[in-house]
Parts: C-alpha cells; sequence; structure tokens
C-alpha cells in the first residue's frame, strides 16, 4: 500500500513537472505565482487592485453558491478597498473540483476556480499534485487559533489553511423521520424499515474515517458497508438536501457535515440532523490559492477575510459553518458537547489522513461497495 | 447544343478553381477525423495522456472488456434503448397512421403537437418524469399508495426499462415524423385489393400495410437505437441517483469522477471507441436498409391521393391517446417543474405546500450564471446554424455538382458525424483542447470549442436536406449564370440560395433548436466562460439544488417559446401534406 501511494505520489510529480516542460505554463501565470509567495496583506491588497473578477467554482449549495460568493466578494471590496467581481459557476465535488484544477494546471490551463475551498481528502490531494500556491498563511490571517491537541490547521507546504468545521453524522427528512425512528448509532440505518429509502455519498463521507483504527476500524466499517450497499435506494451528494425534503430518500447517511442542517432549520425546511454515538468526526474545511489562479492576490484575500470575525459570522449567516478555533463558533459549542458525552471523535485533517496509509484504498473499496460494484 | 455540352466542362472548371469551396468543405471533414483520431490515441494511453510522458499500453481496453460493472452497463443501455424505440415507435407509429391514413380530424392541431415534441429538450420531460412516476416522489406512485395502502410505489422509472420509457417518450415525436411521410406517400391499392378479396381491417395491417411499411419502420428504429445509446439527459437526471448507470453516463463519471477518483482520460476514450463501433455497426444497417427500401414500393405518382380509412367514433379513441401524450410529456411534467420552481423546498403537492409557493426561489437565482448561461446560448444558437449552413451548403454543391471522385469521400465524411454519438465527439474535443492544441489556439474553456463540436454534429442532417434539394434544382440555371459572367458565390448569392431558402430556413431554424437545448456536448465542455443554459439546469440538478433547476428550466421555457412558435411556422407548412 505504502508503494502504490508512493507510486502515486510520483505520477502526480511527474506529471506536475512534465507540464512546466511541456506545456509550459505562461509566464504570466508563473509570475503571478512566484510573486504571491511570502506577501504582506499590504501587497496582496496592491497587487489585487489590478485584479478584476474571482472565478469560483464548487458545489451550487457551498457558501451558499452565486449569491453567497457575492456577499463574501461584497465584503472583501468594502473591508480591503477593493473593486473585484464576482462570478460563480456549479461545479463537481471538492476532491472532484481539486482533480480539475490540478488536470488544468497540467495542461497549462488557467484554474476554473481562482480559489479553491476543499476538505481533508482533497488537500491530501493537493499536497501530492502540488497544485496550491504555498502561503505563509500563519503570518497573513490577523487572529490566533484556540490550542487543539493534534490538529495542525495549516496544511503542510503551507498549501491551505483549515476555516471551518462540522460534525459527520446523519440528515433525516423530520417530517417523515421522528421520535425513535431517529437513528442514534449506525446499526439504526440497517433497520428493515428503511430499505431502498435512504441514500449514501458516491465518496463514502463519513465511512471513509470511520474505518480508520482510531475509529471503528476496516473489517467493521467494510461489513457494515457491504450490507449497507444492499441497504440504500441511491447515492446523492452531501448537498442534495430537495432529494431528501422531497421524501425521494428519508435519510442520508453519513453526511458530510451539519452545515445545510443549520441553514435549512431557520428556513423552517424538515431536516434533522443526528451524531452518531459509535463515533464522530469534525470535518474540516480548508481554502487555498490554485498556483494556476487567475487571480491569485484577490483568493488569498478571500481566504485571509473569512477568518477575520466578520467573515466568520458571515460564513455561518450564509453557509451554517464557522471554525471551532475560533471562541466564538457555534460549531465549537456543538464539538465541546459531543466531547462532554464522551464520543470518541476525531478531527479530520489532511495530516491524520497522512498518517492512516490505508485510507485511499479503503475510501475507493467503499466506494466501490456503495457503488454496488464491491 | 454546342453551348450545353460546354457547360460540364465550364463546371468542372469552377470546380478546380475554387480552393475556397473546397477549402471549406473539408475542414468539417478534418476537424471529424482529427476528433475519433485524438479518441483513439489516447484510448491506448496512460498517465499523462496526449503528452510523451504518455505510456502506450491495451490497459484501458482490457479494463472495460473485462469489469464485470462495465457489462452490466453495456446490458443497462441495451434493455434502456430497447425500451426507448419500443415507447418511441409504439406511440408515434399509431399517431403517424391515424393523421396519414384516416379520415381523424384535426390533423393540424396534430402536427403542431408532435412538432412541439420535437423542441422540448429532453431535460424537461426527465424532470416532469420524475415527479410523476418516481418510486416514492411521483405523485402517480403516491396516489396509488394511498389508494390501495401499498407500502411502497408499483411504477418505478429508475430502471433501464422505466428511463426508456421516458426516453421513448420524448423521441415518439421523432417517430411521428419518420414514419407519418412514409404513410403519407403509400401506395393504398395492395390494401384496396385485400378489401375488395374480403380481408379485414386487422388482416390488411397485419399483412399489407405493416409489411410495405416495414423498411420504414426499420430505418426508424434503427435511428433512434443510435440516438438511444449516446443519450445522456434522461439517464444522468434519473437513473444517476439512484445507480443505474448508461454507457453515457458512465463515460461522463469516469471524465468527471463524483468520488475520489481522478479523470480516467484513457478509459473513457477506450469506452468511447467502442462507442463508435457500435454506431458504426447500426449506421452500416441503417444505410443497408435504406437501399433495400426501393423495393418495397410505396411512393405514389404524382397527384396521387391515397384513400383515408373512415375511422367514425373510433376518431374520439384516437383523440384520446393523442392529449394523453401530450398530457404525459409537456402539461402535467411543465405544471410540475412550474411547482417545483416556486415552492421554498421540494416537498409532494399538498394544500400545505401549495400555501407557501412565492417568487423567492427566483429572486434568490445566480442571475448572473443564467444571464451568463443564456448569453452564451443566444450566441451559439445565431452562430452555429449560420456556420452549419455555410459548410454543408459547399459540401452539398461539391457532392451534387462537382465529378471529381472527392465527392464521394465527402458524402462520407458529412455522413459521418451521424454515426458517431456526441458524447464521443465531445470526448475528442475535450482531450484535443486540454492537451493538444497550442497554446495559441486557446480553445479549452471557450464557447467556440462548443460551437464547432455542434457545427461538426449538425452536418449530417444539414447535408441530407441540402442534397435532396440541390438535386431538385437543375443546373442549366448556375450555367445560365455563369454564361452571363456571374461568380460562383454571386451566382450562388443570386440563383441557389432563392430557391433553397425554404429548406435553408428549415435547417437553420432546427439546428438553432437543437443548439438552444443540447446538453451532452455541454456537460463535458462547459467552463465558467462558456456555461450554456442547459448545463446550468444541469448543474443546478446535479448538485441537487432542483427547485432552482427547476426555475431556469421554467425560464428557458418562455425564452424557447418564440423559437418554437418561428419553427412551428416554417416547420408545420415542411411538414404538414398539402390539404
Amino acid at each position: 500500500m505504502i508503494h502504490n501511494r508512493r507510486r502515486r505520489i510520483g505520477v502526480w510529480s511527474a506529471m506536475v513537472f512534465a507540464s512546466g516542460l511541456v506545456f509550459s505554463i505562461p509566464a504570466r501565470e508563473v509570475a503571478a505565482a512566484e510573486s504571491a509567495k511570502a506577501p504582506t496583506i499590504a501587497e496582496l491588497v496592491s497587487e489585487a487592485k489590478k485584479e478584476t473578477t474571482l472565478r469560483a467554482q464548487w458545489g451550487a449549495d457551498t457558501l451558499d453558491g452565486g449569491p453567497g460568493l457575492q456577499k463574501i466578494v461584497a465584503a472583501l471590496n468594502k473591508k480591503y478597498g477593493l473593486n473585484v467581481q464576482s462570478s460563480f459557476t456549479p461545479g463537481s465535488n471538492m476532491q472532484g473540483m481539486m482533480a480539475k484544477i490540478t488536470r488544468e494546471l497540467v495542461a497549462g490551463q488557467p484554474a476554473s476556480s481562482d480559489v479553491y475551498f476543499g476538505n481533508p481528502q482533497s488537500m491530501l490531494q493537493a499536497m501530492d499534485s502540488q497544485s496550491l500556491l504555498p502561503m505563509d498563511w500563519r503570518a497573513l490571517i490577523e487572529r490566533k487559533f484556540l490550542p487543539e491537541p493534534g490538529f495542525d490547521p495549516v496544511v503542510p507546504g503551507n498549501i491551505g489553511v483549515a476555516m471551518a468545521s462540522t460534525l459527520v453524522g446523519v440528515i433525516y427528512n423530520s417530517n417523515l423521520v421522528k421520535g425513535n425512528d431517529i437513528p442514534r448509532k449506525l446499526e439504526d440505518l440497517m433497520n428493515p424499515k428503511w430499505k431502498g429509502k435512504i441514500a449514501s455519498t458516491p465518496y463514502a463521507a463519513g465511512f471513509r474515517e470511520f474505518a480508520m483504527p482510531e475509529l471503528l476500524g476496516k473489517e467493521k466499517i467494510i461489513d457494515f458497508a457491504k450490507k449497507f450497499s444492499k441497504h440504500i435506494g441511491g447515492l446523492i451528494r452531501c448537498g442534495e438536501m430537495d432529494r431528501l425534503t422531497s421524501g425521494e430518500f428519508l435519510m442520508l447517511g453519513l453526511a458530510c457535515g451539519d452545515q445545510e442542517v443549520n441553514m435549512a432549520q431557520r428556513k423552517g425546511i424538515p431536516l434533522g440532523y443526528a451524531i452518531m454515538n459509535d463515533a464522530t468526526i469534525s470535518h474540516t474545511r480548508y481554502s487555498g490559492v490554485p498556483k494556476n489562479s487567475r487571480a491569485p492576490n484577490t483568493a488569498a484575500l478571500f481566504v485571509v477575510f473569512l477568518h477575520s470575525a466578520e467573515g466568520q459570522k458571515l460564513m455561518w449567516d450564509i453557509d451554517g459553518l464557522d471554525f471551532h478555533l475560533y471562541p466564538e463558533s457555534n460549531q465549537k459549542k456543538k464539538l465541546d458537547a459531543a466531547k462532554a458525552k464522551g464520543a470518541k471523535i476525531v478531527i479530520s485533517s489532511p495530516q491524520w489522513l497522512n498518517k492512516n496509509k490505508h485510507y485511499d484504498d479503503t475510501q475507493k473499496e467503499l466506494e466501490k461497495i456503495l457503488r454496488g460494484e464491491g | 447544343m454546342e453551348a450545353v455540352m460546354r457547360m460540364p466542362r465550364l463546371l468542372a472548371i469552377r470546380w478546380r478553381t475554387s480552393p475556397l469551396l473546397l477549402t471549406l468543405a473539408m475542414v468539417p471533414m478534418l476537424v471529424i477525423l482529427i476528433l475519433v483520431a485524438v479518441l483513439i490515441w489516447i484510448s491506448f494511453q496512460t498517465g499523462l495522456v496526449g503528452t510523451p510522458k504518455a505510456t502506450y499500453t491495451l490497459k484501458n481496453y482490457t479494463e472495460i472488456l473485462a469489469d464485470p460493472f462495465v457489462v452490466k452497463v453495456f446490458w443497462n443501455t441495451l434493455i434502456f434503448t430497447l425500451a426507448t424505440t419500443f415507447t418511441a415507435l409504439a406511440l408515434g407509429l399509431p399517431i403517424a397512421w391515424l393523421t396519414e391514413r384516416t379520415t381523424m380530424r384535426g390533423k393540424g392541431l396534430v402536427y403542431t403537437i408532435m412538432t412541439l415534441g420535437l423542441l422540448i429538450p429532453g431535460i424537461y420531460t426527465a424532470m416532469g418524469w420524475t415527479f410523476i412516476a418516481h418510486v416514492r416522489i411521483g405523485f402517480l406512485n403516491r396516489w396509488l399508495m394511498d389508494a390501495f395502502a401499498l407500502d411502497q410505489g408499483p411504477i418505478n422509472i429508475a430502471t433501464p426499462v422505466g428511463m426508456g420509457f421516458v426516453q421513448g417518450l420524448n423521441l415518439t415525436a421523432l417517430a411521428f415524423i419518420l414514419t407519418a411521410q412514409m404513410f403519407r406517400a403509400m401506395n393504398p391499392s395492395l390494401e384496396e385489393a385485400a378489401k375488395i378479396h374480403g380481408m379485414g381491417f386487422i388482416g390488411t395491417l397485419r399483412r399489407i400495410t405493416l409489411p410495405l411499411a416495414f423498411p420504414a419502420i426499420l430505418a426508424a428504429m434503427i435511428y433512434m437505437l443510435t440516438i438511444g445509446i449516446a443519450t445522456f439527459d434522461v439517464p444522468a437526471i434519473i437513473g444517476l441517483g439512484n445507480r443505474i448507470y448508461m454507457l453515457s453516463t458512465y463515460v461522463y463519471l469516469k471524465a468527471n469522477p463524483p468520488d475520489s477518483g481522478l479523470p480516467q482520460h484513457g478509459v473513457t476514450a477506450a469506452l468511447g471507441t467502442v462507442m463508435i463501433l457500435l454506431a458504426l455497426l447500426l449506421t452500416w444497417w441503417y444505410s443497408q436498409v435504406l437501399r433495400e427500401g426501393h423495393r418495397y414500393e410505396v411512393i405514389t405518382g404524382k397527384g396521387y391521393r391515397p384513400a383515408l380509412i373512415d375511422i367514425g367514433r373510433w376518431s374520439v379513441l384516437a383523440w384520446g391517446l393523442i392529449a394523453l401524450y401530450f398530457l404525459a410529456t409537456k402539461l402535467i411534467p411543465l405544471l410540475l417543474i412550474a411547482y417545483a420552481a416556486f415552492t421554498p423546498y421540494l416537498a409532494p403537492p399538498s394544500w400545505e405546500m401549495l400555501s407557501k409557493l412565492s417568487f423567492d426561489g427566483f429572486y434568490n437565482l445566480n442571475w448572473d450564471l443564467f444571464w451568463r448561461g443564456l448569453y452564451n446560448t443566444v450566441l451559439l444558437v445565431v452562430t452555429v446554424p449560420v456556420i452549419t449552413l455555410v459548410l454543408a451548403f459547399c459540401i452539398s454543391w461539391l457532392i451534387v455538382r462537382s465529378r471529381s471522385r472527392m465527392r464521394y469521400v465527402l458524402e462520407f465524411g458529412a455522413f459521418l458525424p451521424h454515426a458517431l454519438p456526441e458524447v464521443i465527439l465531445a470526448i475528442g474535443a475535450l482531450l484535443l483542447a486540454l492537451f493538444m492544441l497550442p497554446k495559441f489556439i486557446p480553445l479549452y474553456g471557450s464557447v467556440w470549442l462548443i460551437a464547432i463540436v455542434y457545427v461538426v454534429s449538425r452536418l449530417a442532417f444539414a447535408t441530407r436536406a441540402l442534397n435532396s434539394s440541390l438535386l431538385q434544382i437543375h443546373k442549366e440555371l448556375e450555367e445560365a449564370a455563369y454564361t452571363a459572367g456571374l461568380s460562383p458565390v454571386r451566382t450562388s448569392w443570386r440563383i441557389l440560395v432563392p430557391l433553397l431558402r425554404p429548406t435553408l430556413m428549415s435547417i437553420w431554424i432546427w439546428s438553432a433548436i437543437l443548439v438552444y437545448r443540447e446538453l451532452t456536448v455541454a456537460v463535458f465542455l462547459i467552463s465558467q466562460e462558456s456555461i450554456t443554459l442547459p448545463a446550468v439546469i444541469w448543474s443546478y440538478w446535479f448538485s441537487g439544488s432542483i427547485n432552482q433547476a427547476a426555475a431556469v428550466t421554467l425560464l428557458m421555457t418562455l425564452v424557447l417559446t418564440p423559437l418554437i412558435l418561428i419553427f412551428w411556422w416554417f416547420g408545420r407548412r415542411q411538414l404538414m401534406p398539402e390539404s
């Protein structure tokens, strides 16, 4: 397995190296990338004034899609005196977007998204592919993180930084799943009454982490996934809440986090959220700047801004997300409550995933099982 | 007499001295060949595909041929395609027969309904039918569950057969158009002879009418099988979330993995190559059927009018079938999409939900994205048909008027896109633009890349239509113009274009509408800058924002209405028999 991992890293390194040789990334982009390596906020602002548009591509619901991006960019413009326009296009999932950006970098094309928003898995991909710009995030971010033993919010190589966290559990349609039917542990999902009526994700969200030795272990989760694959009705992505409210599926197990439910409940949409007693994961959201970004300075300011108190509040307002390493965080309260109950909790990060050498293979195996191929 | 004898030489000279014409005709051929060659080339590569660093291997082929999951995908595609063809013919054929061979009233309205059927995007019917007959949220299932106290909905469209049924509804109008012409031209003498000899209606239908119509039905069937293999919208909307994969969606997922995998371009290209082989096989069969068609003499002489069968009161039943088709494919899906667009969140229709209807979905829409999608779509709708027409005109003129052997190459090349599923052309274009085109041709992510694929994929239809019309114009008219000193361009402009105007208009409008509703190519090639309106709908749907997808669908339908009316006005005149 280690050999596979090394080979994968080797292939990625070769791809990126070859990209420089074969496709010769335009000098302008290389220059932009180099100039963004160790700047100060003032320098970023000065350079960002020359950039006109911040293009973003991620899930339609992430950070409230286009309207959310507009709000963040408007606040960014106000804070730093910029005049940047925003342009949003719904894209694929976080790992899919990282793969796309890397493919574009390899081919010498500009990135589809000027700023990247992803999860620990995609940051692990980025560590392999070196597709994000290294920046001194600790120096750029104005606030200090609360200490969290065993968790470093900055991605190795300074290619990205954590900006939000959310707890993994089960999302359910609260009109159709009530009282004792609400699952409390993984086995509850296997209740025969849910057969064909619940969904999982194509990327095995939650299960891939639960399969690590620190949590429930590979053997147990693979066995569970084999039974669960025959039990579920389909695969949906984490943001597809309409498919739960419509009743097409009654539950999503496991979901990527609770931010959609935070938002839905404010609007009176019938969704509920349950954390499993077996274990839980605090899923971390990261951001970074693609090397082939067309607006790297604005993108860096975007990341820095979302760490400010104003940025964290805005993120909570538009997407139900904030970062538990800040004292005012709503997610911190939830995480503390879960810890107080004695739940087994792991904070997911690329460092933690990297430590678990079987993670990649386990995720692929789980995905295959859930697709019905296993 | 001498002047007449001189004319072919004159044309031959013009042919030789018209490099512009030849160049214009050859450009799309070259594009098609390059796209196919790129696809085949990449299908033998792994690693950094499209570059000298790639490794050449047969692994992609062994991987797809040895994988039992791919076998399942092929099996699903086969069932889906057969169900599609069966449904389309089961509905389209009787409606065509009723319209052309019976005394049923209101035929103009039938043509209007069926023309409308050609124009509505497949994504629209797929979304609508998800709300109608999905096993859990379909209102039909919910009604049946309530009425008969069932635990689960008895109808499930999230199966290959179910999806084939929905796609069949989409293609019913095409089946109608393909077979109506044949019924219109059918010589009724054999039917009349059978009647004189005492054969009943059913016997005549079974032993005379259907055997006579067989080649046209078979041709329509093969044509729809070819479309079915590559259809993306219905399998994507209904199938993906329910783990029912077809070839087109499987290729899409390999190119855009929803999980942690990286894009597998080599495997995608290998699958594409297999799809090309399948499509070529079907196209060869199609051409064989058309070639044998002359053995079935169904074409009447000029001015002949076939006797119509009096169906009397059965006319009510016939109209019932047509009304049901209209309700099932247009009206109910539209109402359900409108409902979804105005609800704050997606839930089954109820009085409570109806009381919550509002315009919030429209207020909160990403209007910047909508306008970008509309701008690109309009740009494509305006440019693609014009470029298609110019290129198709050059190709058709050379095929019909020139005596060079080159015309056979052009004829084959122009028909080739018909045999190539659009998804294949899209993947070829993506790989070409991403990895192989030099930097001074920045087509990746550009709307012009989509335009190129649209143009080449419309050429087969455009050249076929123009060939037929050009053959009807005697070349004496052009020869007279040349003798009078007009250049080839002026001759075409002053003589041919006015005479071909109905055909040109028909091709233009038809191409424009196909471009407007097209999704398969767009989902592979869109970017921030080049997103189209159907792709906006797809991206909302795919990321779970069904309300917003419904809102954009509704807006798109509103924008489409004038185009539909124009098409209906022209198309109806082309399709309708003279009364």
